[in-house]
C-alpha cells in the first residue's frame, strides 16, 4: 500500500486510549493501538467515519512507523476487510478488484482508519481503575474474541456508530 | 565587588564583635583556623549576610545566635545576631547589613523579626539605604552561583552530587544574568505570546475584540479571559506543588542521612534501605511485565482477528469464487509449457493428449487477469496462516507477573511501615522517622495532585485552542481585527528576532565558556578530561569512555575549574568587565593531591579580583610571599563554643 500521509487518530477515544493505554503498550504506542483497535473493528466489521471530538488535539501514526513495521501487513487487511464486510453493499467484482487489482483512486488508508475509529472505542471501554484490571479486561475481551464469537458483539451501544454506517 | 570588611557579632561561636578587614589589591587574604575553631562558621557568615542562607550541618536558620550570649540574657530579653558586609563596586562604596532580633523564651529564643539593609556611599560622604536590596543583591553576585563564590570545599562535594538538575537550573538563571541573557529573556518573555494575556501578544490578541464588536465576540473573549486565569492559577498550583515536592524530597534525604548518621540505628537503615531498593525493584518488574504484556497483545491478536474475521466472513458472505479449486503449483509458465504444441510428455513423464491440453489450459481462467482466484486462494492461505500461534497462556502469565509483582512491592511498604513503627518507640530518632514518613506520603500525595493539575491544565489547554479558533473565526472579517493582526505579525517578529539573538549569544558564550573551562583543567587536572558546556551552560566532564565519574579530588578541580572559567570569561570579555566576584574559598585544598594542590594555587590568582582563603593548613609555604595580603587567626576557648579573630599568623 502506498502511504502518503500519517494516519490521523482524531477524538476522544484515540486520545484516552494513547494516555491511558501507553504504559502497557510501551512499544510505539500509536502505532500498535493502531493495528491493534483496525483489527478489532475488521473482526466486529463496524466502522466509524467522523469520530467524537472535543477538541482534542490530533494523534497520529507517522508514516515512516507504519512502513518500516508494515511488511505486506496493512495490504492483506485491507484485503481482509474488502472481502468480508457488511458495512459496505460490493459486488463480488468490486470486491475483489479492490482486494488484489491495481486500482488506486478507493481510499484505503482512510477506509481502514474507520475500523479503527470503531475499535479504539472497544478498547477505551476496556480501560478499568488500575492498570492490571485493563490488561485482565483487554486479555478476556481478545481471548474472548478468538476463542468464539463474542456475545458482546451483540450488547454493543448502537449510539456508538453512525447511522449511515449501520 | 572587592569586600573591604566583614564584621559579626553574636554569630554563633562568635560571641563579641568583631571584625575582618581583607585585601583589595588582589592580594590573597588568609583566614587560619584549626578544626572546630569556627572557619565555617564565617564562611557561612558571607552567605547569611548576603543571601540570609546557611548550611550548617543539623542546624537550623533560626538559630544564629551564640548559646552563652543567650543564656545571660533574662526571660523576655530581646537581643540580636548581626553580620555585615562592606564592600566597593563600580568606584562606589557600599555597606550592607543583616540582623535577626530574637525574643528568650523558657525552653528555647524565639526569632521575633529580622532586618535586611543595604547603603551606599553617596558623594558628601553619606550613608543612603537603598530600595530593594535583594534585587541589587542578586545582580551584583547571582544566589545561583553562591555555591562557587562562596566555595565549601567538603559540603560543595556532597551538595552537588546529590542535587544535580535543580543546581543546573541555578546555574543557568545565574549565568544569564552574569552575561546580560537574562535581559533578553526578559524581552521575549514580555512580548510573550497570544494565549497569555498578561503579554504583549496577549493583550493585542484580545484586543481583536471590542465591546463594540457584538455580544458572540464579547462571550468568546469573556471565555478566553476565563480560561487564561484558570490556566494562570493551575499553572501557579502546580509549580508550588513541584516545589513542596522537591522539598520533600530533599528532607527525605538529608532526613535519611541523619539517620544513617546513628551508628546505632545502621542496621535499621541498612534493612529500610534494602526493603526500598526490592520494592523498587518489584514495581519495575511489574511495568516490564505490563510492557511485555502489550508488545505480546500487539504481537499476537492482530493477526489472530483478521483470520477469525476472514473465517466469520465465509458464513456471511458467499464468494463464488470459493468454488474454484487451483491446484498448488500451478502457474502460467508451467501451463503453457505443458500447452505448447511442441511438449509432448508431461512432467510425470506421461504422454500428453489433447484433452488433456484443453484441460489444463483452463486453468488460465482462473489467473490475473481473467480472474482473481489464484490471488484469492493465496489469500485463504495467509488468513488461516495468521490463525495459528494462539498463546493465551502466555499473556495470562505476564498478567500473574505484574500482579505478583505489586503485591511484593505492597508487602515491602507494609514491611517499611513495621519497621518504621518499631523504630519510633526508640526516642532519639522519633521524630526523624516520623518525618521520613510524612515527606514520604507527602510525596505520593503531591504526585497525585501534579497528575490531576497536568490533566486540568490540557483540559483547559484545548478549552482555550478553541476559544481562539472561534474567536479568530468571529473577528475575521473585522478591519479592526485586521490591524491587530498586523501588529501581532510584527510583534511575532521582534520576538523571533531576540530569540534569535539569546539563542547566538547563549550559544556563543556556551562554546567560549567551554574552551576556558578545558584550558583550566588541562592545567589544573593530572588526568585528561573532556569539558562540554551545553547552550543551557550545563557542564560535563568526561574521559574518553564518555564516563561522568569522578574522584572528590578530581571533583573539586572541576569545580574551581567551572567557576574559574566563568570568572576568567567575565574579565576577558570588554563589555562584561565591569563585573566582578569575589572568591571566598573553605578547605578548598583537603580533597586535592599534592599535584593538584599546586597547580590549583598557581591559578588562583587568575580567578578574582579578590580571592578570600579560610585554612587548616600552613599556606605561607604555597603560595609566594608577595600574593599574600591580610592574615588573620580564629582563636578559640578550650571547649570551642568562644571564638574571636585576630589578625596576623599566630600559630604553626
Amino acid at each position: 500500500m502506498e502511504l502518503t500521509t500519517d494516519v490521523s487518530l482524531r477524538g476522544t477515544a484515540w486520545n484516552r486510549a494513547i494516555d491511558t493505554l501507553a504504559p502497557i503498550f510501551k512499544t510505539r504506542t500509536n502505532y500498535s493501538l493502531y493495528m491493534l483497535a483496525l483489527t478489532i473493528g475488521v473482526m466486529y466489521d463496524r466502522r466509524i467515519e467522523k469520530p467524537e471530538e472535543n477538541g482534542e488535539d490530533i494523534r497520529n501514526v507517522p508514516r515512516n512507523v507504519l512502513q518500516n513495521n508494515d511488511n505486506g501487513k496493512l495490504d492483506f487487511i485491507f484485503q481482509a476487510a474488502i472481502l468480508s464486510t457488511t458495512t459496505e453493499q460490493f459486488s463480488e467484482e468490486e470486491r475483489l478488484d479492490l482486494a488484489f487489482g491495481e486500482k488506486t483512486e478507493f481510499k484505503k488508508l482512510e477506509f481502514l482508519t474507520q475500523f479503527a475509529n470503531f475499535g479504539v472505542v472497544k478498547l477505551v471501554e476496556l480501560i478499568g481503575d488500575s492498570t492490571v484490571e485493563t490488561m485482565d479486561n483487554i486479555k478476556n475481551f481478545l481471548v474472548q474474541t478468538v476463542e468464539g464469537r463474542n456475545l458482546d458483539i451483540d450488547a454493543l451501544p448502537d449510539d456508538l456508530l453512525l447511522e449511515e454506517e449501520i | 565587588m572587592k569586600i573591604s570588611k566583614i564584621e559579626f557579632e553574636n554569630f554563633r561561636n562568635f560571641m563579641e564583635h568583631g571584625e575582618i578587614r581583607c585585601s583589595t589589591d588582589g592580594k590573597v587574604t588568609i583566614i587560619y583556623g584549626k578544626n572546630g575553631d569556627g572557619k565555617t562558621t564565617l564562611h557561612q557568615l558571607f552567605r547569611w549576610i548576603f543571601y540570609g542562607q546557611v548550611h550548617f550541618n543539623k542546624t537550623t536558620t533560626d538559630r544564629l545566635y551564640n548559646l552563652q550570649y543567650e543564656s545571660e540574657c533574662s526571660f523576655g530579653d530581646t537581643f540580636q545576631v548581626m553580620g555585615g558586609i562592606d564592600f566597593g563596586h563600580d568606584g562606589a562604596q557600599y555597606s550592607l547589613r543583616r540582623t535577626y532580633t530574637y525574643r528568650k523564651g523558657l525552653v528555647d529564643s524565639e526569632k521575633i523579626a529580622e532586618d535586611f539593609s543595604l547603603s551606599k556611599m553617596d558623594e558628601d560622604f553619606n550613608w543612603r539605604r537603598l530600595d530593594r536590596p535583594r534585587e541589587i543583591i542578586e545582580k551584583l553576585l547571582p544566589s545561583g552561583l553562591s555555591d562557587y563564590f562562596f566555595f565549601d570545599g567538603e559540603s560543595m562535594i556532597a551538595d552537588l552530587r546529590v542535587k544535580g538538575k535543580d543546581s543546573a537550573g541555578k546555574l543557568r538563571k545565574a549565568l544569564y544574568s552574569m552575561f546580560d541573557l537574562d535581559v533578553l529573556e526578559a524581552a521575549i518573555n514580555h512580548v510573550g505570546e497570544t494565549k497569555l494575556k498578561t503579554t504583549v501578544l496577549g493583550k493585542l490578541y484580545l484586543s481583536k475584540g471590542t465591546i463594540s464588536s457584538g455580544s458572540q465576540i464579547a462571550a468568546i473573549k469573556t471565555n478566553i479571559e476565563g480560561a487564561q486565569t484558570r490556566l494562570e492559577r493551575l499553572g501557579r498550583d502546580l509549580e508550588s506543588a513541584q516545589k513542596r515536592k522537591a522539598e520533600c524530597q530533599s528532607v527525605l534525604v538529608s532526613v535519611s542521612e541523619q539517620i544513617g548518621g546513628f551508628k546505632s540505628k545502621a542496621d535499621y537503615e541498612k534493612q529500610r534501605k534494602a526493603l526500598k531498593a526490592q520494592r523498587d525493584l518489584f514495581l519495575k518488574n511489574a511495568t516490564d511485565a505490563q510492557a511485555h504484556f502489550g508488545d505480546q497483545v500487539f504481537e499476537m491478536f492482530p493477526q489472530l482477528l483478521i483470520s477469525k474475521a476472514v473465517q466469520d466472513a465465509k458464513q456471511k458472505i458467499h464468494l463464488k469464487i470459493e468454488k474454484n479449486r487451483l491446484p498448488s503449483g500451478i502457474s502460467k509458465k508451467l501451463i503453457s509449457y505443458l500447452t505448447d504444441s511442441t511438449t509432448t510428455h508431461c512432467i510425470c513423464g506421461n504422454p500428453l493428449c489433447d484433452a488433456e491440453r484443453q484441460h489444463i489450459s483452463a486453468y488460465l481462467d482462473m489467473m490475473p487477469p481473467r480472474s482473481y482466484t489464484s490471488l484469492y486462494q493465496d489469500f485463504s492461505k495467509t488468513a488461516k496462516m495468521w490463525g495459528r500461534g494462539y498463546d493465551k497462556s502466555g499473556i495470562e502469565k505476564s498478567i500473574m507477573t505484574v500482579l505478583e509483582n505489586n503485591e511484593q512491592a505492597e508487602k515491602c511498604d507494609v514491611k517499611i511501615h513495621e519497621l518504621d513503627e518499631a523504630e519510633k518507640k526508640s526516642p532519639d530518632i522519633e521524630d526523624l522517622i516520623v518525618a521520613r514518613q510524612q515527606a514520604e506520603q507527602e510525596i505520593i500525595e503531591l504526585d497525585d495532585k501534579i497528575s490531576k493539575i497536568g490533566t486540568e491544565i490540557k483540559k483547559y489547554e484545548i478549552y482555550l485552542k478553541k476559544q481562539m479558533q472561534d474567536f479568530d473565526n468571529a473577528t475575521k472579517e473585522n478591519t479592526a481585527a485586521e490591524k491587530v493582526n498586523r501588529k501581532i505579525r510584527i510583534m511575532e517578529e521582534v520576538a523571533a528576532y531576540f530569540r534569535k539573538k539569546l539563542d547566538n549569544e547563549s550559544v556563543s558564550y556556551s562554546h567560549r565558556l567551554e574552551e576556558n573551562i578545558q584550558s583550566l583543567i588541562d592545567d589544573m587536572l593530572t588526568s585528561r578530561r573532556n569539558v562540554t558546556v551545553s547552550p543551557e551552560f550545563a557542564v560535563r566532564v568526561t574521559d574518553s569512555f564518555n564516563d561522568e565519574s569522578k574522584s572528590e579530588g578530581q571533583f573539586a578541580v572541576v569545580s574551581f575549574a567551572y567557576i574559574g572559567g566563568i570568572l576568567k570569561m567575565l574579565r576577558s570579555e570588554e563589555h562584561l568587565s565591569s563585573k566582578e566576584y569575589p572568591l571566598v574559598l573553605d578547605g578548598p585544598f583537603s580533597k586535592l593531591d599534592p599535584d593538584q594542590r599546586q597547580n590549583v594555587v598557581n591559578m588562583i590568582p587568575q580567578f578574582a579580583p579578590q580571592v578570600i582563603l579560610f585554612s587548616k593548613d600552613d599556606l605561607h609555604e604555597v603560595f609566594s610571599a608577595e600574593s599574600i595580603g591580610r592574615v588573620w587567626t580564629i582563636v578559640s576557648n578550650e571547649e570551642k563554643n568562644i571564638a574571636r579573630i585576630e589578625e596576623g599568623h599566630l600559630w604553626n
